[in-house]
């Protein structure tokens, strides 16, 4: 679907297209930027393996672009806390 | 005291077995009910929600869901519920439950909702086929959840969604999605047919606390935003303070 002349906003916009499609990750909610031939990816994935997959998927899908993969893994960081409503 | 935990977005994959469980098993000391706002898989997958379920059999409190658009995406939605259901979860779209704990009725009305976006830059029912079934779907859902919600006979009412019925929950997510996170139509119901509380989940950039137009709070609780394994949130007297660890002892206990 990227064509090689495509602006890199498209091309972005495809990569997220493709995230959101594919089964094995199913991602609506990474930042793709394209900067010369690097591919920024941000945002926050549930898993290890998500953010090593969402990785493998840009670079197979964008083979001359160096992959920058600065996805977070959620933690469950936080202690369980309560608010008192009424 | 009635104690009511929540958490939605958990996005359960096979990469995801055994992350969750532990955090269940230990809930009954702080929690009457979990209740869990929606996009519990990862893609919808049947396997995923296998995997779900076999973490939600360590939950040992009434645990009750709605669903989320990601739970819809892989067509599979009646057999995660049927899933859901085998392990104990209701399931709620377009109605209402009640649990007992401690000689208090809590009451909950759930649906997905949808989106459309909120007064004053909201899409309308007009137009193209696709566009008037898009609002239409939200203003179906929101109807069905204040009628489920007026119908409730309990000491506290939540509703329970995966969209947001407002933009303040939302702060944080990029202006020009909104429309896509939530609809006032939700809201208007909630106000309409009468709550508590309003959990919801959907929108992981977003902000965990805010009211509706006519004052019932409202929390977004997807677990991106709340970073913990779930929020309680307490009602009546005892207990915890505002802001608390959950589990710690009532003051004077």
């Amino acid at each position: 679907m990227t064509q090689p002349t495509d602006p890199p906003q498209y091309v972005a916009e495809h990569i997220r297209t493709a995230l959101a499609s594919d089964r094995r990750v199913s991602e609506l909610g990474i930042g793709v930027k394209i900067v010369g031939n690097r591919v920024q990816l941000s945002g926050v994935v549930a898993t290890p393996d998500r953010r090593a997959l969402v990785g493998e998927i840009v670079h197979q899908l964008l083979p001359d672009h160096e992959v920058q993969n600065d996805l977070v893994v959620q933690e469950i960081a936080e202690a369980n806390r309560a608010e008192r409503l009424r | 005291m009635i104690r009511i935990a929540a958490v939605g977005d958990i996005h359960m994959g096979h990469d995801s077995r055994g992350l969750w469980a532990p955090h269940l098993r230990n809930l009954a000391r702080e929690a009457d009910v979990l209740l869990l706002a929606g996009d519990l898989t990862r893609g919808g997958g049947v396997d995923e929600a296998e995997v779900l379920a076999e973490e939600l059999r360590e939950a040992t409190v009434p645990t009750i869901a709605v669903l989320g658009n990601h739970d819809y995406h892989g067509d599979a939605a009646t057999k995660i519920e049927e899933l859901l259901t085998e392990v104990g979860v209701r399931v709620l779209e377009g109605n209402g439950t009640v649990v007992e704990a401690g000689g208090a009725r809590i009451g909950i009305a759930g649906t997905k909702g949808f989106g459309g976006g909120f007064a004053g830059a909201c899409g309308s029912d007009f137009g193209e086929p696709e566009m008037k079934a898009f609002i239409r779907h939200t203003q179906l859902l929101a109807d069905r959840l204040q009628q489920a919600l007026a119908d409730l006979r309990a000491d506290v009412r939540v509703a329970l969604l995966h969209y947001s019925p407002i933009p303040a929950t939302l702060q944080g997510e990029r202006l020009e999605i909104y429309p896509f996170l939530g609809s006032y139509l939700l809201a208007e119901a909630i106000d309409r047919g009468g709550a508590d509380l309003v959990v919801h989940g959907h929108a992981h950039g977003g902000s965990e606390r805010g009211v509706t137009p006519a004052g019932i709070r409202v929390r977004n609780v997807a677990q991106p935003v709340i970073r913990s394994a779930y929020r309680v949130y307490c009602f009546g007297d005892g207990g915890l303070a505002c802001d608390e660890p959950a589990g710690a002892p009532a003051p004077g206990a």
